[in-house]
C-alpha cells in the first residue's frame, strides 16, 4: 500500500502531523534539493534514508534529538514496509 | 480538540478573576493571588515544555530561560519585594531585587529570541513573501515602540533625576520592546506550521506576547485614557493574566507536540 506512494509524499505525510502539510512539503522540497540535488517528484525509495538524514538537524531543533530519531526511525520503517 | 482547550484555559482564568473581583470585598488580596497564580502557571508551562526535551536540545534551553524569569520574579515577590517580601524591609533588598529582576529579564529576552529564531536554526523559510515578512516585522516593531516606548522614556527620566533603581525598569522596558518586536517571527512561524501540532505552540506564544504588549500599553497609557485607577488596574491585570495563561498553554502545547508516539507522526494534528 505504502509502496505505491511517492517517496516524497511518504516523508511529507509523516512530518505533517508536526509541521503542518504546507511546511512538511516545503521541508521535503528544500532538503531534497539541498541533500540530493533533485526535486521531490524525482526521488526514489532509496532516497528516503538520505533525505531523512538531511532533515534530522531540523527535526532535532524542533522536536529534540530523541523524538527526531523516533520520527526518522518510524518513517524509515514505514518506507520499507 | 485538546489543543483548542488550551485556548479556553486563559479565558476561563480571566472570567474567574473578574468574578472574584466582583464578589470579593478585598480587591487587593484578589490582585495579589491573581498575580502570583498567573506567574506560577506560566512557570509550570515553561517547565512542562523544557523537561519534555533532553539536555542539549535547543528548545529545552529556550524554555528553561523563559521559565527562570518567572521563577526569579516569584522569588523576588516572596523574599525581596518592598511591600510584601520576607526580607523586603532590609536595606540590601532593593539592590538584590534589582539584580534578580535584571537576571530574569536577560534570560527571558534570550529565551524569547531563541524561540523566535527557531526557523533560522532549523533551516526553513518563514511563511509569506519577503515583502509581506518585512511588513509584518515593521508593524510589530512600530506596535512595540508605541506600547513600551513611553516606559523607556519615563525610566530614563527617573535615572536622569538620580533614581538609579529605575535602571532595572529601563532595561525591562527595552527588553519588552525587543520581545514585542519578535511577535513578527512568532506569528510567521505559527502560520508556517499551520495544521501541525507545532503551530499551536507558536500561536499561543504569539497570544502571550500580545498579552504582555497590552499589559505594557495599559501601564503607559492607562492613566491618560481613564481617570479610574481601579479600571486601569483591572485591565492591566487582565492582560497579565492572559499573557501568563497563554504562556502556560504554549508550554503545555509544546510538551504535547513533542511526544514519543511514532504513530502520531503519520496523522494530522488534532484541532
Amino acid at each position: 500500500m505504502t509502496k505505491s506512494k511517492a517517496p516524497a509524499d511518504i516523508v511529507a505525510q509523516g512530518l505533517s502531523g508536526y509541521l503542518g502539510p504546507h511546511m512538511a512539503r516545503t521541508a521535503v522540497k528544500t532538503f531534497a534539493a539541498k541533500a540530493l540535488g533533485r526535486p521531490p517528484e524525482m526521488l526514489v525509495h532509496a532516497d528516503i534514508e538520505p533525505l531523512l538524514r538531511a532533515l534530522r538537524p531540523m527535526l532535532r531543533t524542533l522536536l529534540g534529538a530523541h523524538e527526531a530519531d523516533n520520527v526518522i526511525a518510524h518513517l524509515t520503517k514505514e518506507a520499507v514496509a | 480538540m485538546k489543543y483548542r482547550l488550551l485556548i479556553v484555559v486563559p479565558f476561563a482564568a480571566l472570567a474567574a478573576f473578574l468574578v472574584a473581583l466582583a464578589v470579593m470585598p478585598d480587591r487587593a488580596a484578589v490582585y495579589r493571588v491573581e498575580i502570583e497564580l498567573a506567574k506560577s502557571a506560566a512557570l509550570f508551562g515553561c517547565a512542562a515544555a523544557a523537561f519534555r526535551f533532553a539536555r542539549g536540545d535547543y528548545l529545552r534551553t529556550a524554555w528553561l530561560l523563559l521559565g527562570q524569569c518567572y521563577l526569579l520574579i516569584l522569588v523576588n515577590d516572596v523574599f525581596l519585594r518592598a511591600d510584601m517580601g520576607a526580607f523586603g524591609h532590609e536595606s540590601w533588598a532593593p539592590v538584590a531585587s534589582g539584580i534578580v529582576i535584571f537576571v530574569g529579564n536577560v534570560g527571558q529576552l534570550v529565551g524569547t529570541v531563541m524561540i523566535a529564531r527557531v526557523w533560522r536554526v532549523a533551516g526553513f523559510e518563514l511563511a509569506g513573501s519577503p515583502l509581506v515578512r518585512r511588513a509584518v516585522v515593521l508593524i510589530a516593531v512600530a506596535i512595540a515602540l508605541v506600547s513600551a516606548g513611553d516606559l523607556v522614556v519615563t525610566s530614563a527620566r527617573e535615572i536622569a533625576h538620580g533614581q538609579t533603581a529605575a535602571s532595572v525598569d529601563l532595561f525591562s522596558s527595552i527588553a519588552d520592546i525587543i520581545s514585542f518586536s519578535l511577535i513578527a517571527p512568532f506569528l510567521l512561524t505559527a502560520v508556517a506550521f499551520r495544521g501541525g501540532s507545532l503551530g499551536w505552540t507558536w500561536a499561543l506564544l504569539t497570544a502571550s506576547l500580545f498579552g504582555w504588549l497590552l499589559f505594557d500599553a495599559t501601564l503607559s497609557f492607562g492613566a491618560a485614557i481613564s481617570a479610574n485607577a481601579d479600571a486601569v488596574k483591572r485591565v492591566s491585570e487582565s492582560a497579565r493574566l492572559l499573557a501568563c495563561g497563554f504562556g502556560m498553554a504554549a508550554g503545555v502545547a509544546q510538551r504535547m507536540a513533542v511526544r514519543s508516539v511514532p504513530a502520531t507522526a503519520m496523522a494530522p494534528a488534532e484541532g
